[in-house]
Formats: C-alpha cells, sequence, structure tokens
C-alpha cells in the first residue's frame, strides 16, 4: 500500500484515540478497504486522498457522530474537570457526613419519641406512676400527660420528616454528582 | 438564497433514507453504497459522512455489519444490513416520505 495512504490511516487512527482500541481499529480497517476497493477502479492515491477528504476532519466525523458532544479544548476540559473534583470533594466532606447521620438519627428519634410518650402515657393512667426522665415541655410549660402524648406524635413526625428530607437530599446529592461526572466523561 | 446549501440541506436529510432503502434489498459495504449514490447528484455523499453514519446506525441498532472475503486481491469488506429495528425504522420513513411527497405536490397544485 501506497505510504502517503498508511499515513492518512495512521493520522486518523491516532484522531480517534478517544475510541476504545477494537473501534478505532475497525474503523482504520473499513476505510482502508475502501481505500484499495478505489484504487482497483484506478483512482491513484491523490484522488483517493481528495474523496476521503483531510484526515482529521474524517476522525472527527466519527466522534461527533459516536460521543455525540462537541470536542472541548484540552486545556478548559482539564480545568473543568479539576473544578468538578474539588468542589464535589470539598462539599462532599461536609454533605455526606452531616446528611448521612442526620437521615438516620432523626428518623429514629422520630420513632422514639413517640414511644416515649406512649410509655409515659401507659405508665401513669395504667400503674398510675410517672415515669422518670420522660418530661414534656412546652417552655416553662409542663402539659398534663396525655397533651404530652399528642406533642410527642407531632414532634415525631416532624423529627421523623426531617430524617427523611436529609436522606433524600444525600440520594439527590449523590446522584447529582454522578451525573455530572459522566456528563463530564471525567 | 443559495441553490448550494438548499441542496446540500436536503442530501443531509435524505442520506439516513436512501442508505436504508438500499440496504432494505440486500447487504452493501461502505464503498458501494457511495458508488451508488454518486451516480446521481442530488444523492451524492463524502466518505466522511457516511462512514460515520453506517457506523452510528450499526450502534443505534438499525444495521449489523459483518466482515466478509471478497474476491481475489481485494481486501474483506465490511457488509452491512438492516435489522427488524432498522427495518422498522425504514417503514416509519417511508410513510413520512409518502406524505411529504404528498404535501408538496398538492401545495404545487394549489398555486
Amino acid at each position: 500500500m501506497d505510504k502517503a495512504l498508511e499515513q492518512y490511516l495512521n493520522t486518523v487512527d491516532r484522531k480517534l484515540r478517544p475510541l476504545p482500541a477494537s473501534e478505532r481499529a475497525d474503523i482504520v480497517r473499513e476505510i482502508k478497504s475502501a481505500m484499495q476497493d478505489m484504487a482497483a477502479d484506478g483512482l491513484p492515491t491523490e484522488g483517493i486522498l481528495g474523496r476521503l477528504g483531510r484526515p482529521d476532519a474524517l476522525a472527527r466525523a466519527y466522534l461527533s457522530d459516536l460521543l455525540d458532544k462537541p470536542e472541548r479544548g484540552g486545556w478548559r476540559r482539564l480545568l473543568t474537570i479539576l473544578a468538578f473534583y474539588s468542589l464535589a470533594g470539598l462539599s462532599g466532606m461536609v454533605v455526606i457526613p452531616v446528611l448521612g447521620i442526620c437521615g438516620p438519627v432523626f428518623m429514629l428519634c422520630g420513632a422514639a419519641v413517640p414511644a416515649a410518650g406512649l410509655i409515659d402515657l401507659a405508665a401513669w393512667y395504667l400503674l398510675g406512676i410517672k415515669v422518670p426522665h420522660t418530661v414534656i415541655q412546652l417552655g416553662p410549660y409542663t402539659p398534663p400527660v396525655a397533651v404530652g402524648f399528642l406533642c410527642s406524635l407531632v414532634a415525631g413526625a416532624l423529627l421523623f420528616w426531617l430524617g427523611r428530607a436529609c436522606w433524600r437530599l444525600l440520594v439527590r446529592y449523590l446522584r447529582a454528582v454522578g451525573r455530572t461526572r459522566q456528563q463530564l466523561g471525567a | 438564497m443559495n441553490i448550494e446549501d438548499w441542496r446540500s440541506q436536503l442530501r443531509r436529510g435524505t442520506l439516513e433514507y436512501c442508505i436504508l432503502l438500499m440496504l432494505h434489498r440486500r447487504p452493501c459495504y461502505g464503498y458501494e453504497i457511495l458508488q451508488r449514490l454518486g451516480r446521481c447528484a442530488v444523492t451524492t455523499a463524502t466518505e466522511s459522512t457516511v462512514y460515520p453514519l453506517l457506523r452510528r446506525l450499526q450502534k443505534d441498532g438499525c444495521l449489523t455489519a459483518s466482515w466478509q472475503d471478497t474476491a481475489k486481491g481485494l481486501p474483506p469488506r465490511k457488509y452491512y444490513a438492516l435489522t427488524p429495528a432498522g427495518e422498522e425504522y425504514l417503514q416509519a420513513m417511508r410513510a413520512d416520505w409518502a406524505s411529504l411527497l404528498d404535501a408538496v405536490a398538492r401545495l404545487n397544485k394549489e398555486e
């Protein structure tokens, strides 16, 4: 095969670097096969190269069709990826532990508070004793046990909702980071 | 107003349809597709559009490709064939094409 044609194929192969090696080999093989067909039809080397166009343009056509996104400058892309990892890393150090702890703990509290209220209620009405340490207090005012139980239900619901909100926020945060990472192809 | 611009848009818009129509009859290889498109000025396309397009159609599941040995002296060729999904896609295109021709003909008559 003509040296100029070999060189053309090498350039295309090099420009296709973002693709997996097997795919690159297949593309180059197909172009080579076309070159040989053209040569068999009596087209001279210059004619073949003229029909194929510039090698980088051909490679770009493959890449833009397959990757479906514009080629970014190497430097800009590097900066974008660096910014992403810095931001995701730094924010993750705070966001993940805080939400990861708050979520389950708040949900647990949401269940524990009504349970304590129920114990207090049952002990007061059935056994006639005041369970120590389970005190509902609204500021300086201590409501009667029944009202206290209702308050504990409300507080429990609020805490549980808060815990779930934390948990959902964490899931959304992680998904957003994952999605961005995928979009960057980093 | 540039007739060449219009022609290239027309070509781009119909290229996929033309290729699928060709492959509907029988499997073809890339160079053959280019040669047959080149017989008419309106359908003429370049290597750098057709080969990447074939690859994309293959990735999308419209085409399958297989390397086949040819007569002596020539290298193996990559033959493309329509998949059932490709056939379905082609049928949808056919329907659209027919309604386009119909609409254009009607506009032409109303003139």
